[in-house]
């Protein structure tokens, strides 16, 4: 990813590593502190769902990466497209009692 | 006030008629002098000598008389219109070239044949072969472009060599037929039922049926292309493409008997994709002051569509719909980045596409108007 230099790369995962910590804990705590009401299967849907989003997004600037604009645009936007329709449906999923 | 509404409805119905009646004949005009420069470029005088025989066939020889042949010259009834074939064959019937003249298709529709390589396989075979019917087969995803290729062919050849063929307009009833006919029945039950549970779950089983097989199985929704090639004088193969005058006639028919427009409200399949999507969002009908001006844009963009396109001679051109690239992903960016945001608006917007984009909407609200008028 840098091919220039040798501290950018384990920098960079180590930032990425913060940023997943952070973004879990933050995200576990504001839904207990909400009034969602949480159970194994939403927690399920919620992890499946964030993963998935996160593929999309490597998978997208992957190909990106390998100078397959086209595709990696193409990726980007039919997968994002599906997972936020399916991010708005799990919300109201979540929302709902 | 009565009498006023109803001059300015009639001057607005006579308006559109008269235009779309001088752009159809402007691009008529248009395209026949275009056809005539194309054939006379694929086979320059310089370098070769040809003798019409008749209007579809040609005796072709170079000018230093090593080769002769023949060329024909045939038309196919193709998604948007006409596609007009030119074959050029030896003297032993064997195809040496295939070129399409003219044709209005969705450029996707011969990508997927190029893929396919269609055109090669299709000159591989003797033109005689294609008099007794279709010698190879049709691209899937791209069948009625490939068989107007053929049928071009075919039509070439038994018009040119005077080869006299049955044609039958049988139309042929099949699993789509029958969709479209239970489609428009339940569209009309759903007029008269008062009972909203059974009403609602009509209504959803319609629009299930139509979003898995009118979208995704058949991609078979009524496009503004199809309806600019029947204003073209163009109308779809009755033996291969029934159902198109089943769900066009029904729908019409509906608005006629019953003021009611069936096909947009439980028909279409891309309105039963922004149910689902509101459904899911939970969307919320759009209320604006400004509703009445949005719907006028909306027809008023139909009507610049369909203009252009007649004058063009060229139904494609008035293709702005997203239903190809939400059912099937073919279409151009532009269509994709529209759908993108149509999906993510109608999560949030009650039925956005139908409501303020849809060209179908302004020809169904056109033909209303000629019904209230007419029964006024």
């Amino acid at each position: 990813m840098f091919p220039n230099s040798t501290i950018l790369g384990p920098l960079f995962w180590i930032v990425m590593g913060g940023l997943y910590t952070i973004s879990f804990t933050g995200f576990y705590y504001w839904i207990t502190d909400s009034i969602i009401k949480m159970n194994w299967w939403k927690w399920l849907l919620s992890i499946l769902w964030f993963l998935g989003l996160n593929i999309t997004i490597a998978g997208g600037f992957t190909l990106f990466g390998e100078k397959e604009i086209r595709a990696g645009f193409w990726f980007l936007s039919v997968f994002g497209g599906v997972f936020i329709v399916l991010g708005v449906g799990l919300w109201r999923l979540l929302t709902s009692r | 006030m009565m009498m006023k509404k109803k001059y300015r409805d009639l001057i607005i119905v006579s308006g559109i008629a008269v235009m779309i009646i001088l752009a159809a004949v402007y691009g008529k005009r248009r395209d026949a002098e275009t056809q005539k420069e194309l054939i006379e470029a694929f086979f320059p005088s310089s370098q070769y000598h040809i003798e019409r025989v008749n209007g579809n066939k040609w005796k072709l020889s170079s000018s230093n008389l090593l080769y002769s042949g023949n060329i024909y010259i045939g038309e196919g009834k193709g998604y948007n219109g006409a596609v007009s074939i030119m074959v050029q064959t030896d003297h032993q019937g064997r195809i040496s070239q295939l070129n399409i003249i003219a044709n209005h298709e969705t450029p996707s529709y011969f990508q997927k044949l190029k893929i396919n390589n269609f055109l090669k396989t299709a000159s591989q075979v003797k033109i005689g072969d294609y008099v007794s019917g279709e010698p190879i087969d049709a691209v899937s995803g791209a069948t009625i472009t490939s068989r107007a290729i053929m049928q071009g062919i075919r039509n070439g050849n038994t018009k040119g060599e005077n080869i006299a063929v049955s044609n039958s307009f049988h139309p042929s009833f099949g699993i789509l037929e029958f969709i479209i006919v239970a489609l428009l029945i339940a569209g009309l039950i759903l007029q008269v039922i008062k009972n909203r549970k059974i009403r609602r779950t009509i209504r959803w089983t319609s629009l299930i049926v139509s979003f898995a097989m009118l979208g995704f199985v058949y991609n078979q929704p009524i496009t503004l292309s199809r309806i600019v090639a029947i204003l073209n004088g163009h109308f779809p193969d009755i033996r291969y493409e029934f159902y198109f005058y089943l769900l066009l006639g029904g729908s019409i028919m509906a608005i006629i008997f019953t003021k009611k427009n069936i096909y947009c409200r439980s028909i279409c399949p891309f309105s039963a994709a922004q149910e689902i999507l509101a459904k899911t969002g939970r969307a919320k009908t759009f209320h604006t002051k400004y509703y009445r001006r949005l719907k006028y844009l909306q027809w008023g963009f139909t009507l610049g569509a369909i203009l252009l396109a007649l004058v063009l001679n060229n139904p494609g051109a008035a293709q702005y719909e997203v239903f190809g690239a939400f059912f099937q992903l073919t279409g151009t960016v532009i269509l994709f980045v529209v759908l993108f945001i149509v999906v993510i608006l109608s999560l949030f917007i009650y039925r956005p596409w139908c409501n303020f984009m849809c060209p179908m909407d302004g020809v169904f609200a056109y033909v209303r108007m000629i019904r209230n008028m007419i029964s006024k």
